[in-house]
């Protein structure tokens, strides 16, 4: 059944990993919700541009 | 009064955290006002106006971070900025000291390798590849990151929809799921309605009123407005939908969203056609009456406003409630048009034009529909006819509806419904203006909203009034709170204290609109179209 994940989701109780914006983290530990925050920073543009070097190199 | 601008290159702290840490800055001894922000073109405009920019803020990038500081005299600004300094530190730092933090997906996932959903905000060039990584380990995902380019969001939804999972979003503002708040969402009874919605505060208000109705929400499902374009093809819609129809606690499915590109509105409805078969409300926010085909007309209803669907719901759910429910909501063209007349009492004739200041783009969306069919097209920074874009978005003319949301005021800035800043600014500037008659706002409430947005627009409710007063004129001011008693502000206390200041509140959008059309126009409005306004967008 194609819906058969979505269903789950529905009846199970919610476990929620939070990437960004941390009110929303703090949101669900305020209605109970098991949740828990990566706390996530761009990757540094020098890493970009280096990757993108060994991109083209490789 | 000295003004100084710090600037740190390439350096990065989210919106929010700068908006606390703007707040607590006020706060420092000697501190005027400060503002720390990151350097985009909105958020100098800003500093301009507030009166906080000065030629090194104004050359930062927007990889750039300033500090702007109006101080009591030179010598504060040195400690002033030391405190800031440390609070940008500590932003980075754990709440509370017992917290575990991660630093990245990967060890978020061992900690919680049973996670079922994963709640996305980060910047949208990033957001494909931390949502893919969900996806890939089969845990459902609400992206709520914009201007995610439309290849990944396309991406995402197909690999999502092959593996029977959900990519709400991206820009999904809103979803209630098992009950719980997710991003901006309001407290509502949980029940028997199931929505799916291309639009965000559509959810919020059609949540809102659905519970003020009597109705319940089984599962709310943001999908973001681009699904509905060709580009997406309306995947999500889709999946939402047929999840909804499975799901045995929903009685009746809502679709809310602006009308789809023609393909995947063709899609969409022979869709609900052939695969549902639960009683369902369409609510295209649309020009034309989307009109179901004859073979499911009694199944399937078409509403044009969130108010019209709402009511909708209760006559298929409850017909037998639906009186009490619409008197909840509604009342008569002839209250309405006595309220506006004593509202309108004290206006000057030259006060002619109404002024709306929107947080919610849906609501915005919703009232351009109505302001159309009763007074024509209006100037918007959103409109529906280009004809009537507003040349200079921070600047009203003629009757005006802005949406606070868009691009143009909230690239590097906490959205609207949590910084309430600009509209502060904008209030000010419309009560200037001597052929304002009515300005009308939304206060929106709920888990992500300010925690006070009624209280952190008072004191400029008062100086607007202020500012016409001093010129011999009067200022009407609308308001309608998204929101409900559950939700952490409370509904009454917010309403309570927009009343304190002379604000008239309304108990929908879609109600305020039609009033504020009345005092502008002196009830002045052809009867024909006032009576297929509220026949189609308040069911009356």
């Amino acid at each position: 059944m194609k819906e058969g994940k979505t269903l789950k989701l529905f009846r199970s109780e919610l476990k929620v990993i939070n990437v960004g914006l941390e009110t929303f983290y703090e949101a669900l530990k305020e209605q109970g919700v098991a949740a828990i925050h990566v706390s996530w920073q761009p990757p540094p543009k020098l890493e970009k541009e280096l990757r993108d070097v060994l991109d083209k190199l490789i | 009064m000295p003004v100084s601008n710090v600037v740190r290159r390439n350096f990065f702290r989210d919106s929010l955290q700068l908006m606390r840490i703007s707040e607590e800055a006020k706060r420092i001894p000697g501190v005027l006002d400060a503002a720390v922000v990151m350097g985009t073109g909105t958020n100098k405009e800003v500093l301009r106006r507030l009166g906080l920019l000065t030629r090194e803020g104004e050359e930062a990038s927007e990889n750039d971070m300033i500090l702007a500081l109006k101080v009591e005299d030179e010598s504060r600004l040195g400690d002033a900025i030391s405190a800031i300094e440390e609070m940008l530190l500590k932003a980075g730092e754990a709440t509370e000291e017992h917290e575990q933090r991660y630093f990245s997906v990967e060890s978020a996932l061992e900690a919680m390798p049973d996670a079922n959903l994963a709640v996305v905000s980060v910047p949208g060039e990033y957001a494909r590849d931390v949502a893919m990584r969900f996806l890939e380990r089969g845990v459902h995902v609400h992206l709520f990151s914009d201007h995610v380019p439309v290849e990944h969001e396309v991406e995402l939804k197909r690999y999502a929809a092959e593996r029977g999972l959900l990519v709400l979003g991206p820009g999904a503002g809103t979803s209630i799921i098992n009950g719980k708040a997710i991003a901006f969402a309001n407290v509502v009874k949980r029940g028997e309605v199931g929505i799916v919605a291309a639009a965000g505060t559509g959810l919020q208000e059609v949540s809102v009123l659905l519970d003020r109705v009597g109705l319940g929400v089984s599962q709310g499902l943001g999908i973001g407005g681009n699904d509905v374009k060709s580009a997406v093809g309306g995947i999500m819609a889709v999946e939402c939908i047929r999840a909804l129809e499975a799901d045995a606690e929903t009685r009746l499915i809502m679709l809310v969203s602006k009308p789809p590109d023609k393909e995947v509105m063709k899609r969409i409805a022979r869709f609900i056609a052939e695969e549902t078969r639960k009683p369902f409300v369409v609510c295209f926010l649309g020009e034309s009456e989307y009109k179901p085909p004859k073979r499911i007309a009694r199944r399937v209803s078409a509403a044009r406003s969130l108010h019209a669907a709402t009511l909708d719901a209760v006559k298929k759910l409850k017909p037998k409630s639906f009186n009490t429910a619409r008197k909840k909501i509604t009342i008569s063209q002839t209250e309405l048009s006595r309220l506006a007349a004593r509202l309108a009492k004290n206006l000057k004739p030259g006060q002619r034009h109404i002024r709306a200041l929107y947080t919610g783009g849906t609501l915005m969306h919703e009232a351009l529909l109505i302001y159309r069919e009763l007074i024509g097209d209006v100037y918007s920074n959103a409109p529906l006819n280009e004809k009537m874009r507003l040349p200079d978005p921070y600047k009203s003319v003629g009757d005006a509806v802005i949406d606070l949301g868009e691009e143009e005021f909230t690239a590097g800035r906490a959205h609207p419904m949590i910084d309430p800043t600009i509209r502060r600014l904008r209030l000010a500037e419309e009560a200037r203006d001597p052929s304002v008659a009515v300005v009308l706002m939304d206060f929106m409430l709920g888990y992500g909203a300010h925690r006070d947005p009624a209280g952190a627009m008072l004191e400029a409710i008062r100086e607007a009034r202020g500012i016409a007063s001093e010129d011999g004129r009067e200022l009407v001011v609308m308001g309608h709170v998204c929101g409900t008693e559950a939700d952490p502000q409370g509904l009454r206390e917010q309403e309570e204290k927009l009343r304190s200041v002379g604000v008239e509140i309304f108990p929908t959008n879609a109600l305020m609109v039609v009033a504020s059309a009345l005092v502008a126009r002196r009830g002045k409005i052809n009867k024909t179209k006032l009576r297929k306004v509220y026949r189609s967008f308040l069911r009356m």
